[in-house]
């Protein structure tokens, strides 16, 4: 999947944003439309306003002339209009008054009020006049300056009145104007982002889906390249829950059993495979589910007469949980019959090689010992250097036939209760005289002064013996440190020396057969390269496991742990 | 007297070297190649000790510890098994003839005269 503003993560807040500013364009053209509108009305009210007041100017110019005509005729149809007039006056004063309540010009409209009532008040008193005392004083009345200032004031106040609200109108149709344009800006940005916005909306979706189809195809392509490996696998696979339920097993499983692959989903592998009611003693998914760890197992499975090696993946989910386990089972039968034709014929070699090897090291022997007759010094040192590789060579065939019977599985060891103090007095004592030559030290510690162990006293021995001798054997000054722990069940043995030490890429493969690096061996003895493998396969046949830690020019330590029974 | 002691293998050479050791060590040394002769020599020279090899033709070096327990005359006559390693093991096991003394081969022939010493009360 692309990145960015087209990916999935981030169409949603994008989406959020765009719908965001759309609702802000919309609440501004909404706000400008508003004040738009609003000023639209002041506008029409403004326009009102003045249609009012010229209503009153003409109604007071009206009543002026009714008053006028009842005073010359005395006819009183004018008395009439007189006052369907000045009830059109308080009509339009009241209409105007509330239209004007919150103008500006309240304060002048209240003087034109005034003006008004006191010129209706001179027209009402003509009109007494008229009626009490005859045309000629109601004429006097007409013709009196002060009514006719009067009658000047209402007309100059209402003029004054309807200039100032004709320039009031046109002050708010000049601010109506943008706004209107505002409001249009406003509006058309909002529904042009609207546009962009669907726009990005139908591009974002129409690449997701591509995106989609193309990883639906990509997983489908990946689903079948799976299914074809794991079909053609020739091992048999199986993915079990944790109950030993069969989820999936490949071709190769199903053909072994003669079964169907379906037939076997939701089975019990070992009731299928084992044909056992319980799994199997020591089974490789009992210890991948306790360890959540790979495991592996080699083992000889007496219905079939195979045997197999079984190794078990635990498959955990983001808790830490297993969801499910990946079981494979190889066929190792042949492997197994070429490893112990190799161990007979190891064993045969090495048993036919011992014979002649004792008659030519007891001949050199006996020559050596003189025996036979005395010998110069020089036959004395030929003849030493073919005994000490004859016991080379006695070495190297014990090794052989020691490591060929540990890979075989053949080897046979005999526990029994014995004091793993007493035999690293022992075997540590049979190297005093070499230590002591070379100015070096043995220490031992024991944690009690008796730790019993089950275990074949002999072999424990030679594991001492090979670590021992090593420690020995690259150590020119210092001292070596053999400590004996029990901690509960386990009993924790070391070998420390001062020695040249092991390097770090040396170190994993110090327990390989036949390695014999870095170290550049002292004086005496060669070693046959199979003294460690030995002792790790000897450690790990008492059921115990065995590590090295070194450091170059500071020394190197060997433990191991066996279990006391 | 010398102590005499018997030395029964079907290797004789081993035989040749292991007589050579002992006569060396102030024994007198009678042999047998296997074990149907060591059994004969046995019953003849009464030996104070019987060196046996394991695997031999006719009657192997287990066998004949075996038939000697059963004879009131050579049950007494102690035993060091000269083999390899893995064969006297297995002697070392059985319950007749367990408790045997054994000497891996090849063998050190100071380690034998010691060990013979030993048995002998030398």
């Amino acid at each position: 999947m692309t990145t960015g503003w087209l990916s999935g993560k981030k169409v949603i807040p994008g989406f959020l944003l765009g719908i965001g500013m759309i609702i802000i364009v919309n609440i501004a053209s909404y706000y400008t439309n508003s004040v738009f509108v609003q000023s639209s009305k002041m506008v029409e009210r403004a326009h009102i306003i003045v249609n009012k007041f010229n209503n009153i100017l003409t109604d007071v110019e009206d009543a002026e002339s009714a008053q006028r005509g009842y005073i010359i005729t005395g006819d009183k149809n004018y008395l009439t209009i007189f006052n369907n007039e000045l009830l059109s006056i308080f009509r339009n004063d009241r209409q105007l008054r509330e239209l004007i309540v919150d103008n500006k010009q309240i304060e002048k409209f209240i003087i034109l009020e005034h003006t008004i009532r006191q010129e209706i008040d001179s027209l009402k008193e003509s009109i007494h006049l008229r009626q009490a005392k005859g045309f000629n004083q109601a004429a006097q009345g007409i013709r009196d300056e002060s009514r006719r200032k009067i009658s000047e004031a209402t007309h100059y106040t209402i003029g004054e009145l309807i200039a100032q609200e004709e320039i009031l109108l046109e002050n708010r149709s000049r601010e109506a104007k943008p706004r209107g344009m505002i409001a249009t800006i406003a509006g058309s940005i909002g529904s042009a982002l609207a546009l962009i916005l669907i726009g990005i909306a139908v591009f974002t979706l129409r690449h997701q889906l591509r995106e989609r189809a193309r990883a639906q195809e990509k997983s489908q392509q990946i689903a079948k390249e799976w299914e074809t490996t794991f079909n053609s696998i020739k091992d048999m696979i199986s993915i079990q829950d944790n109950n030993f339920k069969f989820i999936r097993v490949n071709k190769a499983y199903a053909n072994f059993l003669k079964m169907d692959e379906e037939e076997l989903i939701g089975r019990k592998c070992y009731e299928v495979f084992h044909a056992t009611a319980a799994p199997c003693q020591n089974c490789a998914q009992v210890k991948a589910i306790q360890s959540k760890q790979p495991c592996a197992i080699e083992s000889f499975e007496p219905r079939f007469k195979l045997y197999i090696e079984t190794t078990v993946s635990p498959i955990l989910n983001d808790r830490g949980e297993i969801t499910s386990n990946i079981h494979i089972i190889k066929d190792i039968t042949e492997r197994k019959e070429l490893d112990k034709l190799k161990d007979e014929f190891v064993s045969t070699v090495s048993h036919e090689m011992r014979t002649p090897l004792t008659t030519i090291r007891e001949s050199v022997s006996q020559v050596l010992d003189g025996i036979l007759g005395p010998i110069t010094d020089e036959q004395k040192e030929f003849l030493t250097i073919c005994l000490n590789d004859s016991n080379r060579l006695k070495r190297i065939i014990d090794d052989l036939l020691d490591i060929s019977r540990l890979e075989a599985g053949s080897f046979k060891i005999r526990k029994d209760k014995c004091d793993i103090v007493d035999i690293v007095k022992s075997v540590s004592s049979s190297f005093y005289p070499k230590v002591s030559a070379r100015g070096l030290e043995i220490k031992t510690f024991f944690s009690h002064e008796k730790i019993e162990i089950v275990a074949d006293k002999d072999r424990i021995g030679q594991i001492l013996m090979n670590l021992i001798g090593n420690a020995v054997k690259f150590t020119s000054a210092g001292s070596i440190t053999i400590s004996v722990t029990q901690k509960n069940d386990i009993i924790e043995c070391s070998v420390a020396d001062t020695g040249v030490g092991i390097g770090k890429d040396d170190l994993p493969k110090v327990f390989t057969k036949f390695q014999q690096f870095g170290r550049i061996a002292g004086p005496g003895e060669k070693g046959t390269g199979l003294g460690l493998s030995i002792a790790k396969g000897l450690v790990e046949r008492h059921g115990g496991k065995i590590w090295v830690e070194s450091k170059p020019g500071e020394g190197t330590k060997f433990t191991f742990q066996l279990p006391r029974e | 007297m010398a102590k005499r002691i018997l030395v029964v293998d079907d290797e004789e050479n081993v035989v040749r070297m292991v007589k050579s050791r002992l006569e060396s060590g102030g024994y007198e040394v009678i042999t047998a190649s296997d074990g149907e002769e060591g059994l004969i020599k046995a019953r003849a020279n009464k030996p104070d000790l019987a060196i046996l090899d394991i695997l031999m033709p006719k009657l192997d070096g287990g066998k004949m510890a075996e038939t000697m327990k059963l004879n009131d005359d050579l049950k007494n006559i102690p035993i060091i098994f000269l083999t390899c390693l893995v064969e006297g093991k297995e002697v070392q096991n059985r319950h007749m003839i367990g408790g045997n003394l054994f000497l891996a081969k090849p063998f050190d022939g100071k380690e034998l005269l010691a060990m013979v010493g030993k048995v002998l009360g030398k």
